[in-house]
């Protein structure tokens, strides 16, 4: 009987402290937010110290007055959807909390899409980043990472051509439209952690490029209209080939053609073209998911690693005119496509060759499976992955020809 | 016995089993992983298993000499009544401090993953304010709540299991025993704290309504709780292999946030934080009902209210104080809670059991 | 000890006043309606029809009734024409037995002594007839029936079912309840209450399904209950609450009769209540308040289907607005970007924070559904409409709220309507208030803390001993067959476990009908 006022006046105490103590730590009204989409990382040197620049690609959800528009740092154009603000700092989050001196509204990186890597970043900045990242509250574990030539600043200030702003164009680019080349590949922030944490692994991140649309350039040398005062400015977001990093240090590019290759040795390949030339004539081969299978053969002191990629294609396009396709003409075809895939590949393991980093996580998976033999080796790693011994064999098959003959 | 309640086999062990996964599934793995790297499974079925299965044995032979006593009550039958009375109060203390290393887990994930910049005293105090109503209200309420709680705690821990499958890689489950047996059993340590946990039964056991189905509580307790950690461990090695897993304090919280099917189903990480701030809170209520009857017993009072408030008010406090920090409480939970733990959970009890075969003391059976 | 004396006091003063209670009626005619006449004194609406028994020795005698409460062709046909018509009193003398038995043709006439009963039922209305030289009188039931005829419950409507609802008639009611349970197992119990309102009180119930502990502990709760006068039945549920501050309550009440003998048929008990549409339901649990009538008309799957709606709107009607604040508040990568975009372009304008905008809707509505209920009917129609209009639309084009705050508070309108039990609907509007303060203060973990004391609460209270979450917990598998979703009916064999243990088969197993077998069976051979 007595139990019940007893436990009322504790509950409505607990009510009572719960309103009273609280109320202003950790609100915040969304009105009161500045959404970062995307978030490119520069390093700069000031004062002869090395900074780090943080560009952020904030949502605007308020038209500022024009007089107040401050066009420094991007394209007036973009006004009205989302706008790059930078700060610096020593660290990042000394930038990210220096941000707020110019910004009214809380910066809230929950929403980030990308992340911009700008080649400025050095080997001990590029594991700062990775510290940030994974340290943020907010940020997602998928959030992409890509990297950029140049001022990650400018990447994120490029003018979006089908999306409202340029981050999510560029997410879409990877996510949505990537698999359709798998001329890039997609790195969130995990892969980034686990590349870079793994022995054995080398971390790749997409490159972004910008260039100017070539219809722009067409039109302004035809000399319709006066646009051309705008033309340089107005470039777009291009996400093709790979930057290589070796040890937290960039060292180099992909290609659109070698990253490829790397997709298929590392069994990341989606679906993609293959052009053919058979017979002098061209062939579109439509690939659809390859597997590759990776095996490691140790005898005495060579290393043999023999990647063996199969899958199957239709084909989309063939030749000049249409021409009967018997099953000896699959058969030329399928060689042709395997000759060609594995050029693809061997062109891209030679250039990581060239850049002495293990791309493909062949150490890994020597790791993985053979850990006596990677005790021995792994010290070296780095300079016995150029001299390995690697054999590329392909297995397609074509399926399809569509409904000509 | 101070609670009237009354609970069946099924409801003793979710208890005994939620008094362990409230926190043990979502804070475990990463230490287990950090040992033990991909051999992981080995670490929690084996070391732990074993392990389990020995602290539950000798809780339960330990109980059935005592069936309608909680363990504070017959210490002083067994070893005389001061030095009884004075091991019960410690053991009633140590319950507390448990119970505070729980909260302080508890409200330093909320803390850490929520609420930056909400000081933790009040997320303890609201923690244990919602525990100690529950203690309060009784074991049948507990185990009832209990029932609904892991039934959700089990489709959400399935859910994000599922749902984080096409991010496994194979790959990572290798290598197999790299280093040799030693880190794979050494890593059971830190996975055998928790188990041992199942030593509860020593407070619970007078409440089973059919005391000879006490085994199958105890047991399979232990049982269900490797099968759980197993799985959930290995999902997250899977997923994010175990070198990037050992840096996560929170690793099932980072699948829940990884889940993307489709930029369709994400930002489900909201589920684990529900069975979280739920399990939390269950656990505690569970560990501050034995700390407050253990207290209650020790004193010789025959209402358990008052020194359950008590036992709450001493274990906000105690988190404050042990636990003041994360690197205090990371240090602790890593280094000093596997030993503390099994002198707790298996040494006690079984030197007890000990004196109690070789004293030849019983209590009396329920009829 | 201390409840004996409390009732005794109030008897006395309800009655000693006349010093009548144990007191028999007299003899003498004069003398009994000089005491009747203090008694009742003043009212006007009481009658006395004097007259004369018998031809040859005429004996005196009067009728006294209440006047508004008689049927006045009864009375004249059945009661007046037949005493005016005797001629001639028996040998041994005109006594009430003779009167009840050979000349009222009455269904239900009775003989009293004592005052305190005869005034009890002529207050009731019955007539009461007086003869010269008897000690004592018949009370003759003339009693016009005023209630409303029978007609479609207002606050439980269905589209598919029985359209037939309680009456505030009592007989009617059990009359209804007794067309849908045609079995000497119905029991029905009257009880009164109140000492001066005196409210007859039925209790019903299955013998043989019921658990005969749950009937006497009702019984004995409804008798241990001292008032004066009971006119509503939430009254009277308070008394009979097991968990007395509880906001949430474990008595359900219905207007429907199918309901209440569906109930009859778990092997629960219905207390019907003279004056009063509403009986009520005990034992409940939670997943019984969530069930509508219809869920058993309709096909099963898509009863099924409803009552996964049902449940969810049911949390929604709980937490929408408190889930809406923590999120806009505390957790903003919850939502994806592109809806946080246009929350946040929405709420631009809006001055307040989102606890104070929520609380200003949740308000607002909650004063328009009073005003609604209180309204006229026809007003009500009207002021809804411009209710929703002016709160709604001027509200956000005013800028005082955000058009998704006015989509939340809708939605959880909405889905607290759709909560069967009106009881359950409103405890649920309290809680709202207390969950969105929570949400507003710690965000998701407020909410969530909040939610673990209440499932901690809702587990510890219970209805007439049963847990109020039943079978969900403690579980019983069998039962939850017609919690979430309803199977067929040929699958429910057993009655739900906490109720009718004692006579749990329902009906035959493997009753699943299939087609008649094509080779060999019955269809064929004829």
């Amino acid at each position: 009987m007595r139990k019940r006022p007893f436990i009322l006046i504790l509950l409505l105490l607990l009510l009572l402290m719960n309103m009273t103590f609280s109320g202003c730590w950790n609100r915040r009204e969304v009105q009161q937010l500045s959404i970062g989409t995307g978030l490119g990382i520069d390093m700069i040197n000031l004062d002869g110290k090395p900074q780090f620049r943080l560009s952020v690609l904030a949502l605007q959800t308020t038209q500022p007055p024009k007089s107040g528009d401050t066009s420094q740092m991007g394209n007036p154009a973009t006004a009205g959807t989302a706008r790059v603000i930078t700060s610096q700092g020593i660290t990042i989050y000394d930038a990210v909390r220096n941000w707020n001196l110019r910004s009214s509204r809380q910066l809230f990186l929950g929403h980030t899409w990308i992340i911009v890597l700008g080649n400025s970043i050095t080997p001990e900045g590029l594991g700062e980043v990775l510290d940030f990242l994974n340290r943020h509250k907010d940020i997602r574990f998928r959030t992409l990472v890509v990297a950029y030539d140049g001022s990650a600043q400018e990447a994120l200030q490029a003018q979006p051509e089908f999306e409202t702003i340029t981050s999510l164009e560029i997410q879409q680019l990877i996510l949505q439209n990537g698999p359709r080349v798998s001329k890039t590949g997609t790195v969130n922030i995990f892969q980034m952690t686990y590349d870079l944490l793994t022995p054995g692994r080398e971390l790749v991140l997409p490159r972004v490029q910008l260039i100017t649309p070539p219809e722009s350039l067409s039109q302004s040398q035809i000399g319709i209209g006066n646009t051309d005062k705008n033309a340089p400015q107005n470039k777009v977001v291009l996400v093709s080939g790979s930057g290589v990093y070796r040890d937290y240090k960039r060292v180099g590019c992909l290609s659109a053609n070698e990253t490829q290759g790397m997709l298929f040795i590392k069994n990341d390949f989606q679906t993609g073209i293959i052009p053919l030339t058979v017979f002098g004539q061209n062939y579109s081969i439509l690939l659809g998911k390859a597997s590759s299978k990776i095996e490691t053969e140790y005898d005495q002191d060579s290393l043999i690693i023999n990647v063996k990629i199969k899958g199957t294609g239709s084909i989309q396009e063939g030749g000049s005119a249409i021409n009967e396709i018997t099953p000896e003409h699959i058969k030329q075809y399928e060689e042709a496509l395997n000759q060609a895939v594995t050029r693809i590949c061997y062109e891209a393991l030679s250039r990581s060759k060239e850049l002495r980093s293990d791309i493909f996580g062949f150490g890994d998976k020597i790791h993985r499976h053979n850990p006596e033999l990677w005790k021995n080796i792994s010290e070296e790693w780095e300079d016995i992955y150029p001299g390995i011994d690697v054999n590329i064999s392909c297995d397609f098959s074509i399926e399809h020809y569509g409904p000509v003959r | 016995m101070l609670d009237k309640g009354r609970i069946d086999s099924i409801q003793l062990l979710l208890i005994l089993l939620m008094a362990e996964l409230g926190t043990s599934l979502f804070t475990v793995p990463s230490r287990v992983i950090a040992a033990a790297g991909p051999d992981s499974w080995i670490s929690i079925v084996v070391v732990s298993g074993v392990y389990g299965l020995i602290v539950a044995w000798v809780a339960l032979t330990l109980s059935q000499r005592f069936p309608t006593q909680v363990f504070t009550e017959y210490l002083p039958d067994i070893i005389g009544r001061i030095p009884g009375k004075i091991l019960a109060g410690i053991f009633a203390v140590v319950l507390m401090h448990i119970t505070s290393g729980v909260l302080s887990e508890g409200s330093a994930f909320i803390h850490i993953a929520f609420l930056r910049e909400t000081p933790p005293l009040l997320l303890n105090i609201i923690l244990i304010g919602a525990a100690f109503y529950g203690a309060f209200l009784g074991i049948e309420v507990i185990a009832r709540h209990n029932l609904l709680l892991f039934a959700f705690f089990s489709v959400a821990t399935l859910a994000v299991i599922l749902l984080v499958l096409p991010d496994i890689n194979t790959e990572n489950f290798l290598p197999i025993l790299e280093h040799g047996y030693k880190p794979a059993l050494l890593g059971g340590k830190d996975s055998s704290a928790w188990r041992g946990e199942v030593f509860l039964l020593i407070m619970f056991y007078p409440y089973l309504k059919l005391k000879q189905e006490a085994s199958k509580a105890a047991y399979g307790k232990v049982i269900v709780a490797v099968i759980y950690s197993t799985i959930i461990t290995m999902t997250v090695i899977g997923v994010f292999g175990s070198v990037v897993a050992s840096t996560q304090l929170y690793p099932v919280y980072r699948i829940a946030r990884y889940i993307s099917i489709g930029q369709i189903i994400e930002r489900i990480d909201i589920l684990i934080v529900i069975i979280w701030v739920a399990g939390v809170i269950m656990k505690l209520a569970i560990f501050l009902h034995a700390a407050g009857i253990a207290a209650a017993t020790t004193m010789g009072v025959n209402n358990y209210r008052w020194p359950l408030l008590g036992a709450a008010v001493i274990t906000t406090v105690m988190a404050l104080t042990f636990f003041g920090n994360q690197a205090q409480s990371d240090y602790f939970f890593s280094n000093i809670w596997p030993l503390y733990a099994f002198s707790i959970e298996l040494v006690f009890p079984g030197i007890i059991l000990l004196l109690a075969f070789l004293l030849k003391k019983k209590g009396v059976s329920e009829q | 000890m201390r409840k004996i004396l409390r009732k005794t006091e109030i008897m006395k003063m309800d009655l000693n006043n006349y010093e009548l209670e144990n007191e028999s009626i007299t003899s003498s005619l004069e003398e009994n309606r000089a005491i009747i006449d203090k008694m009742f004194n003043p009212c006007d609406d009481m009658q006395f029809r004097e007259f004369v028994i018998g031809h040859e020795h005429p004996v005196p005698a009067f009728i006294v009734f209440l006047d508004p409460a008689l049927n006045y062709d009864v009375f004249q046909r059945d009661v007046m024409e037949a005493l005016l018509s005797i001629k001639d009193s028996p040998p041994e003398g005109i006594s009430n037995k003779w009167l009840i038995q050979e000349k009222l043709p009455m269904g239900k006439v009775l003989e009293a002594q004592r005052w305190a009963e005869v005034i009890n039922k002529i207050s009731s209305g019955m007539a009461g007839l007086f003869v010269e030289g008897l000690n004592s009188m018949v009370l003759i039931s003339v009693f016009e029936n005023n209630s409303r005829t029978i007609s479609e419950p207002s606050s439980e409507t269905v589209t598919r079912g029985a359209q037939d609802g309680f009456t505030e008639d009592i007989r009617r009611n059990t009359a209804l309840l007794r067309k849908r349970l045609h079995t000497p197992r119905l029991a029905i119990k009257q009880m009164e209450v109140g000492d001066i309102t005196r409210t007859r009180i039925n209790l019903v119930y299955l013998k043989g399904i019921i658990e005969e502990d749950l009937v006497t502990e009702i019984e004995e709760r409804i008798n241990n209950i001292k008032i004066d006068g009971i006119v509503a039945d939430g009254q009277l549920e308070e008394f009979l609450r097991d968990s007395p501050w509880s906001i949430i309550s474990t008595v359900d009440s219905t207007e429907r009769p199918d309901v209440l003998a569906a109930a009859l048929l778990e092997g629960r008990a219905g207390i019907i209540f003279d004056n009063t549409p509403f009986s009520l339901i005990v034992p409940v649990n939670l997943t019984s308040l969530i069930q509508s009538p219809e869920d058993y008309y309709d096909n099963y799957w898509f009863s099924s289907f409803i009552r996964l709606l049902r449940w969810s709107a049911f949390l929604t009607s709980l937490l929408a607005p408190a889930l809406y604040i923590a999120v806009t508040t505390y957790h903003q990568e919850l939502l994806p970007t592109q809806l946080l975009l246009s929350i946040i372009i929405s709420r631009e304008k809006v001055p307040f924070p989102g606890l104070v905008e929520a609380l200003l809707m949740e308000m607002s509505f909650e004063i328009l559904r009073e005003a609604g209920v209180r309204l006229p009917r026809s007003f009500g129609q009207t002021i809804s409409i411009v209710g929703a209009i002016v709160i709604g639309q001027a509200a956000v084009s005013a800028g005082l709220v955000s058009p998704a705050m006015v989509v939340v508070v809708s939605l959880t309108a909405i889905s607290s309507f759709s909560t069967p039990s009106l009881s359950l609907a409103n405890s649920v509007r309290i809680m709202r208030f207390i969950f969105m303060l929570a949400a507003a203060s710690l965000g998701l973990f407020g909410i969530m803390v909040l939610f673990s004391i209440l499932m901690f609460h809702l587990c510890s209270i219970r209805s007439f001993g049963i847990p109020y979450l039943s079978p969900l917990a403690p579980v019983s598998f069998s039962d939850l067959k017609d919690t979430f979703i309803r199977v067929p009916a040929w699958m429910m064999d057993k009655r739900p476990r906490q109720m009718a243990s004692n006579n749990l088969q329902r009906q035959a197993s493997g009753q699943k009908p299939e087609p008649p077998s094509p080779a060999g069976g019955k269809g064929e051979k004829q």
